[in-house]
């Protein structure tokens, strides 16, 4: 159980880091998408209130992260595979 | 044997024979060289005894263990240098090898000090807190060459290890190659270089269109070229290449090089047909030397022009 932790933890900072010169540029993108969703979905309401309004602002991030990770991370994994860095994080000895 | 390879084959969908009966054991503190033109199928047999690819037959024996059925056993005792370059553009030098030194098992204390020995010994401490964004493609492959040696599996395999890098640094990379092996790993060593390969192996095989055609020491696969001379001539750039007299054997000519064997009866023949060549102005320079393990590999393979040639030429 300690060997799935540590590596667990590993990997995810490996990918933090590398992930890093993209940083500033999917927080610009993550605060467009939600901008432009609670704007959006603003419009099939005629009236908001205080209850519609609190639904809006935490049920938009939900589904943004849905978003995400139906778009962009199955597009990154299809980016290391033709790079061929797939193959190199697979052949490391995660348990 | 710690890796031991038995009639392994592996048929892409098609009908693509990517590997053909591949034979192959590599012992603990050798240095193994998998040599063959692009497209042999070196890679492949890389790939599967990582367990990246099933192979179609055969078996593959890590220390007995049969790691086909068993891939998770193969990752942890083969650390890997991966032909295609690595996921490190957000990582600095020293982070990138550290992180897999501890996915590796390796204790913080001990990956640190030995990322630091192989930066030193590398020279590539310009780099070591530098972002994998900026590296140029041979720095690349030295990280990522530090990053399968920081904490090594008992077989170390390296795919094409010295693309990209300037020949003092491959120099540095070669002896840390031999060093890995001199503290009893095996080094299974995949390349094209066949002149680089030939000072650094103690066995190889040669591959070609999947299947292997020749196993053995540099030294025994060089005696199959007999007791000739090998004579190599740098032609003059826009001179059509001289017609080889009849005493030359097996003459090739790619691009301004010619390089052609001589017998021993006839050596003094040939300085003199190539000293008038120089004389005549067709030849830039010549040299006569002992048979080379790219004189075999060129025989067996049978196509000049997928050789590397040396840095800076001849």
């Amino acid at each position: 159980m300690y060997g799935w932790l540590r590596s667990y933890a590993l990997m995810l900072k490996w990918q933090a880091l590398s992930n890093r010169p993209m940083i500033p540029l999917y927080v610009a993108v993550e605060i467009m998408i939600a901008v432009g969703f609670v704007i959006g979905i603003g419009f099939f309401y005629p009236q908001i209130n205080p209850t519609i309004a609190k639904f809006l602002t935490t049920g938009a991030p939900t589904l943004i992260l849905l978003m995400v990770g139906l778009v962009i991370a199955p597009q990154m994994v299809v980016m290391a595979r033709v790079e061929g860095t797939f193959d190199y994080i697979w052949s490391l000895p995660i348990p | 044997m710690l890796l031991e390879i038995n009639q392994l084959c592996k048929v892409y969908r098609g009908g693509i024979r990517a590997n053909d009966n591949i034979d192959l054991s590599v012992r603990e503190g050798e240095v193994f060289g998998l040599l063959g033109p692009n497209g042999a199928g070196k890679t492949t047999v890389v790939n599967q005894i990582i367990g990246l690819t099933v192979p179609t037959s055969g078996s593959i024996n890590i220390a007995g263990i049969d790691v086909v059925a068993k891939p998770g056993y193969a990752r942890q005792a083969c650390s890997f240098q991966a032909q295609t370059q690595v996921p490190i553009a957000g990582l600095t030098a020293i982070q990138a090898i550290e992180l897999v030194g501890r996915i590796r098992g390796g204790s913080p204390t001990q990956v640190r000090q030995r990322a630091n020995e192989l930066i030193d010994h590398l020279e590539i401490g310009e780099w070591k807190n530098k972002m994998g964004v900026t590296f140029s493609g041979g720095v690349r492959r030295l990280v990522a060459f530090c990053m399968a040696a920081v904490v090594p599996g008992s077989i170390v395999i390296l795919d094409e290890p010295t693309n990209d890098i300037d020949p003092l640094r491959r120099r540095l990379l070669w002896q840390e190659v031999q060093n890995l092996a001199e503290r009893g790993f095996a080094v299974l060593l995949v390349t094209h270089n066949v002149l680089e390969a030939e000072r650094v192996v103690n066995r190889l095989a040669i591959i070609d269109q999947g299947r292997v055609i020749g196993q053995g020491t540099p030294a025994t696969l060089k005696e199959s070229e007999g007791e000739s001379l090998r004579l190599e001539l740098i032609l003059e750039p826009d001179t059509d290449p001289p017609q080889p007299p009849d005493f030359l054997i097996q003459s090739l000519i790619s691009n301004r090089r010619m390089i052609t064997k001589v017998g021993k009866d006839n050596i003094t023949t040939a300085i003199e047909w190539a000293r008038n060549l120089k004389e005549e102005g067709m030849v830039e320079e010549f040299s006569l030397g002992p048979t080379t393990l790219e004189d075999a590999y060129v025989r067996m393979v049978g196509r000049l022009d997928t050789l590397e040639l040396p840095e800076g030429g001849i």
